[in-house]
């Protein structure tokens, strides 16, 4: 297990490097550069000089990275030159918003889409499953900030039972809050639904062709039994990968959904800072996205120890 | 040819084709579909409602909506495939190296994979157009890059599989370069399952350059785009209701034909999975 | 109805199975009735498709959906199972009839501890059962399928199993209900030999010491002999000889079982050239009008291809579904008729191949340790040995897929280990080799055509001459030319094995590496490969180096024989010669540990070699066999044995009592304690 632990954390560990790198060379990628902001129109080249030394453009890159890595891993992303304000603090204001959104709705995706394979791989061939294997293919198909739009305009302009948008805080009421969040979880949650449903049922039928199954049977397992004791476990590891990734995919969708329900969270702040091209706070935001999303799935990836006993003694030979 | 007609013969597939033959028709020949033009504006004609004159109201501009409903068919159809299509070479020669070729050019390739899949694509998009600048061709080359992993991670699937079938050993024990056997053996061999992801990425593609659009950094005005006329629908839901209506079903109509094709090719090309769905 | 039928354990009366394919209804199984009497041991032979193992599932209930099940009768002790409710079909599996699968490595649960698996059938049936009540059972099942420490092993998952280990625990899972009847369905087939041997003997105590009736379903004669009075030769979904074993292996009554027995090479001397059956098993039971079998029957008449034969009882116990099994019967025994072998051995040529002091490893793993062979002109030396013993890494070391550590190998005389690019390739040129796998070693999406014009291409050969050569090579393997635009997936296995020799003849190479060339392939069609490489050696002269862990076709085929345990040769030798009288322990059980010829060779004192080899990544210091031995002592844990001289003919051992025939004769008459922890 501690070799398999390590293995993956630093898997991750350089990977998180090369993304930072990415994320760092963004800035010297994007055209018009700080200094030329700063310098106004018809700068003198003394100016220019004088400013890049200021700003440590003179240094060679890889100094430029490793100053910008260390202040970034001690929580220091720089300033937004535009907003004015440190890059953290914007993030912070902003992360609880985009956190609660996304986990609400892993949650329903989770819940619902877990329920619905299940129920399709036990009426496997059936009219039931049929309308489920139907269905999904369609939400797979719709995407989820047109949905977003579509109960806007049902529930919110015709029907005035949610707000059209924005976010409450729980202190100012659970169900107030709930009434704000409820269509954008379950807009983001929509395909993620149809994706988990789609995966647990074929992980299921998929276990249910192997060759323990048949023994299980042959020494008179019942149906019940052989779901409980044998199938749901192995069936659970396909599953819980595909829930790490769907997590990163909805942080990614809730940049969409933000921006449909007026949610102030750290999409919306990211699209902002593209359009302002206030690249310093873009860098910031997308190193946090990309640290919640790989701690996420490292978590994950740890977690398999619990249900697969190959995982938990990777080390030790067989007899 | 012969993969269409087992397509055809195939439910799913045959409702997907059509629907997406009628989605490239509506692209090709949009100006023969209506009178106005894409960017045609009508004076007096702002933010009106359902009307004989347009069945689907008209936009801040003046537009109708349904005019640029369907010229928006061609950003999205024409983006989705080129994008996919450059992801899928780029990511195609990325997998096979580094699968067949092993060691650090694999761990390099796979980090860096690791990497770019890391990012939210929509994210990576943004983050690609900001570098870029707005616009068709960046658009398209964001949305390869964000799919190039996929690509790359299945192709390294495939080819560590292959690699360790014998008629690769076969080939090298013949002295077969290792050119040849990427090129003769494992590419052939990759190629189907490799073209059911590009039939599956098309429609993530379009979705990508719909968000983006949607976030006002795809395609830039007045070139119509079915995210950007979301947007717009957004921002004045209160006025004219049915403004959302027609761009997101005529891209759901898209994304559903090119779902139920790629649904359709891979039952075609995995029979394990047809197998799995109890067809 | 088979006599005896009143007091039967398990009855089929006329079943017939087929299945529902994207091509039509695929008949398996054609009316198939048996009656399985209570502790008696029967097995059912025959070879892949045949419909042996559908039989056996369908009386179970363990079919997938898409079969379709038909019977007059279909009863466990008396009770009809056809059409039993599902719930009932549950009750009675595991505590009135168990089965035991083939491949012990995915028949078991990989999430569940081996207790709780083994004791499973009891807790299922009977709920009151507490769980150190089950602990106690499994723990005492195990130790009587001989897991050593089960008090520690009934807490593990089966990844920390091996494969042996896997098997008997499979085995103690089939008897925790305590059945009347258990169904082995293939039992020994994914093991090693000497793993082999070791299931076989669990197999034959609980036979003794339980009063369970056995099935084997097998298409491994020897197994047969080995566990079955009574068997059931089964061919395209038919029963086509019913007979007690004695009488299938002196006078079978059916010419399919006659052939099976002839194209089976023997480990107890050469017969001279083998028996082949043309032609393939028909793909669906009903496909052939009349007799299944005549298309490839060489006694079949005019009869035979309109009527087809019921099973007819001639002799108490025995059955025949043959129009013409009077005069089967009558035939001269085996060996009689057949022509003798090659001529005298030829005089030895030069060395085409020659590795010296070979070792590879990969990291931690020591898969070759230090090996020396010459391979000469026109010989075959055939390398036998379990699975991770190296021998498939010493073929792809010797044709220059994987780099040697150290050491050197030499091809005609050219060093090759060290070339690269160009020059490897040029050199690779003179030794070629055959894969395993016939399905997997040709490209499924070329042509046969293009699969035998490759090495060609690579050598720079101009187009005409490729052609020209293509159409000699497809007939030298006996291939039709229209063969040669199809895909290998229009092939049957033994064509495709053809092709893949035509390959590595086409650069007309000095060596031919042959690994494990047959062991993909059924019986019959086993036998016409091997034909096919013994012509080609007498009329090339190559030599062949052939690997397989088969010793009967090993003995067949090699003038010397070379065995490997552990990345080391432990016994070379003139192949009459070490089968005649093995110097070395690991040898000796080898040859014991497989199965045997005919039921009067059955014993049950015979050498088993206990455990399973050790991990190439932990290889015990000195001899490497010392675990497994038992006349192992200090010093054969000091130091390596050498290969050392026993005789004056090449015949050399690497044991320190390679000379003690008397130590070494007393362990054939002797079982060892398990030893393995």
């Amino acid at each position: 297990m501690g070799r398999y632990v390590f293995s993956r954390f630093a898997q991750a560990l350089v990977v998180i490097i090369i993304v930072s790198i990415i994320v760092f060379l963004i800035m010297y990628l994007v055209p018009g550069d700080a200094v030329t902001v700063l310098a106004g129109p018809d700068p003198t080249p003394e100016l220019v000089e004088a400013l890049r030394v200021m700003l440590g453009l003179d240094q060679p890159l890889p100094v430029q990275y490793g100053k910008w890595a260390i202040a970034a891993m001690q929580g220091d992303l720089g300033t937004s030159p535009i907003i004015g304000r440190p890059v953290s603090e914007l993030i912070w204001s902003r992360l609880p918003a985009t956190l609660e959104l996304a986990v609400a709705a892993i949650l329903v995706a989770s819940v619902f889409g877990i329920l619905v394979g299940v129920v399709a791989a036990q009426r496997q061939g059936t009219w039931v499953d049929a309308t489920i294997t139907a269905i999904n293919s369609f939400v797979l198909s719709v995407p989820n900030f047109w949905f977003g739009i579509l109960g806007i305009l049902c529930f919110a302009v015709w029907l005035g039972w949610l707000p059209s948008g924005g976010r409450k805080l729980w202190s100012d009421g659970p169900l107030l809050a709930l009434s704000y969040l409820i269509m954008p979880a379950i807009a983001l949650a929509l395909d993620s639904i149809a994706m988990i449903a789609r995966l647990v049922r074929a992980s299921l039928l998929d276990e249910l062709s192997r060759d323990y199954v048949t023994v299980a049977r042959a020494k008179g397992v019942g149906q019940s039994r052989l779901m409980r004791r044998h199938i749901a476990r192995n069936a659970a590891i396909p599953v819980l990968t595909v829930l790490g990734l769907r997590f990163g995919q909805m942080l990614g969708g809730a940049v969409l959904i933000e921006a449909v329900f007026n949610w102030p969270g750290l999409g919306r702040l990211t699209v902002e800072a593209i359009k302002n091209r206030d690249i310093v706070l873009v860098q910031g935001t997308l190193m946090y996205f990309i640290v919640i999303y790989m701690t996420v799935n490292l978590l994950i990836d740890l977690s398999y120890g619990l249900f697969d006993p190959r995982v938990r003694s990777s080390v030790g030979g067989k007899v | 040819m012969e993969g269409f007609v087992a397509l055809w013969m195939h439910r799913g597939g045959r409702v997907g084709i059509l629907l997406l033959a009628l989605a490239i028709l509506v692209a090709v020949f949009a100006p023969l579909l209506t009178p106005y033009g894409p960017h045609e504006q009508i004076r007096g004609h702002e933010l009106m409602g359902m009307s004989w004159e347009h069945p689907f109201g008209t936009d801040l501009l003046g537009r109708d909506i349904y005019t640029r409903t369907l010229y928006g068919a061609r950003v999205s159809l024409i983006a989705g495939s080129l994008s996919v299509l450059l992801g899928a070479v780029l990511g195609t020669f990325m997998g096979i190296t580094a699968g067949y070729l092993g060691s650090w050019i694999d761990a390099a390739m796979m980090r860096l994979a690791d990497a770019i899949s890391a990012f939210p694509a929509i994210l990576l998009g943004a983050a690609v157009v900001a570098v870029l600048g707005p616009g068709f061709m960046q658009v398209a080359i964001a949305i390869a890059i964000a799919q190039s992993p996929q690509f790359a991670r299945l192709a390294r699937a495939i080819t560590l599989v292959e690699s360790k079938q014998e008629y690769v050993e076969a080939a090298e024990a013949m002295g077969a370069s290792r050119t040849r056997v990427m090129v003769k053996h494992l590419l052939p061999n990759a190629m189907g399952p490799l073209v059911v992801q590009c039939s599956l990425s098309v429609g993530i593609a379009i979705l990508l350059e719909t968000g983006l659009s949607f976030l006002g950094l795809g395609v830039q005005p007045p070139t119509p785009s079915w995210g950007q006329m979301l947007a717009d629908a957004l921002r004045f839901i209160e006025i004219i209701p049915a403004y959302a209506v027609l761009p997101g079903l005529a891209l759901t109509v898209v994304l559903v034909g090119v779902n139920l094709i790629a649904d359709a090719m891979r039952d075609k090309l995995d029979p394990q999975h047809v197998a799995q769905k109890g067809a | 109805m088979p006599d005896g039928a009143h007091a039967a354990v398990l009855v089929a009366d006329d079943l017939s199975v087929s299945f529902q394919t994207s091509s039509g209804l695929r008949h398996v199984v054609d009316g198939v009735s048996f009656a399985i009497a209570p502790g008696e041991q029967v097995a059912i032979v025959g070879e892949s498709g045949s419909g042996k193992s559908v039989s056996t599932l369908a009386t179970l209930g363990l079919l997938p959906p898409s079969a379709r099940i038909s019977a007059k009768k279909v009863e466990l002790n008396g009770e009809p199972l056809l059409r039993a409710a599902e719930a009932r079909l549950a009750e009675l599996r595991g505590t009135e009839i168990s089965m035991v699968f083939q491949n012990p490595m995915t028949s078991l649960n990989p999430t569940m501890t081996i207790g709780r698996q083994v004791s499973e059938a009891v807790a299922v049936h009977d709920p009151s059962v507490g769980r150190s009540a089950l602990n106690t059972l499994a723990k005492r099942l195990l130790e009587e399928v001989g897991v050593p420490n089960p008090e520690l092993r009934v807490t593990q998952f089966p990844h920390e199993f091996s494969g042996g280990m896997r098997q008997r625990a499979v085995i103690a899972m089939a008897l925790a209900g305590e059945p009347g009847i258990i169904i082995a369905d293939e039992p020994t087939t994914a093991l090693d030999v000497t793993v082999q041997a070791q299931i076989v003997e669990v197999i034959r105590d609980l036979q003794e010491l339980r009063n369970v009736a056995t099935v084997v379903i097998t298409h491994d004669l020897g197994l047969v002999a080995e566990l079955a009075e009574r068997v059931l030769v089964m061919y395209a979904g038919r029963i086509v000889e019913e007979t007690p074993v004695a009488d299938l292996f002196d006078r079978p009554a059916h010419p399919y079982t006659r052939a099976l027995l002839q194209s089976r090479p023997s480990t107890r001397g050469r017969h001279g050239r083998l028996a082949t059956i043309p032609g393939l098993p028909p793909a669906s039971a009903d496909a052939v009008p009349g007799c299944p079998f005549h298309p490839r029957c060489e006694y079949a008449t005019d009869t035979c291809k309109t009527e087809s034969p019921a099973l007819t009882r001639f002799e108490p116990g025995r059955a025949s579904a043959c129009h013409r099994y009077r005069d089967v019967l009558n035939l001269e025994p085996r060996g009689a008729t057949e022509r003798p072998i090659c001529a005298a051995p030829r005089e030895p040529g030069d060395v085409v191949l020659k590795i010296d002091g070979l070792t590879k490893r990969f990291g931690a793993v020591r898969a070759i340790n230090g090996i020396d062979l010459e391979l000469r002109r026109g010989e075959t030396l055939g390398l036998a040995g379990e699975s991770g013993c190296g021998k498939s890494t010493l073929a792809r070391l010797a044709v220059g897929l994987l780099r040697p550590t150290s050491g050197r190998v030499e091809v005609g005389g050219r060093e090759i280990s060290s070339l690269k690019g160009r020059a490897l390739r040029d050199a690779r040129s003179g030794i070629q080799m055959v894969f395993q796998d016939p399905t997997s070693s040709l490209d499924r999406r070329m042509t046969i055509r293009k699969i035998i014009a490759e090495p060609m291409e690579i050598a720079g050969f101009k187009a005409p001459q490729i052609e020209t050569r293509i159409s000699e090579l497809i007939g030298a393997v006996g291939l039709a030319g229209h063969f040669l635009d199809c895909r290998p997936s229009e092939l049957s296995g033994g064509q495709r094995q053809r092709v893949g020799i035509a390959r590595a003849l086409a650069l007309d190479p000095k060596v031919l590496l042959l690994d494990e060339p047959t062991s993909a392939l059924d019986v019959s069609v086993q036998a016409q490969v091997v034909n096919l490489l013994e012509d080609l050696r007498r009329e090339s002269d190559a030599g062949h180096l052939f690997v397989t862990h088969d010793l009967g076709v090993l003995r067949h085929v090699s003038d010397r024989i070379a065995v490997m345990y552990l990345g080391r040769l432990v016994e070379i030798g003139r192949c009459e010669e070490v089968f005649a009288s093995p110097r070395h322990p690991y040898t000796r059980a080898l040859i014991a540990s497989n199965p045997a010829e005919h039921p009067k060779y059955k014993s049950s004192e015979k050498f088993v070699a206990t455990g399973s080899p050790p991990d190439p990544a932990n290889i015990p210091s000195g001899c490497g066999f010392r675990l497994r031995c038992p006349l192992a002592d200090d010093s054969c844990a000091a130091d390596i044995p050498n290969l050392e001289p026993v005789s004056d003919t090449g015949h050399r051992v690497a044991c320190h009592y390679r000379t003690d025939l008397n130590r070494l004769n007393a362990l054939a008459t002797r079982s060892c304690e398990i030893t393995e922890s």
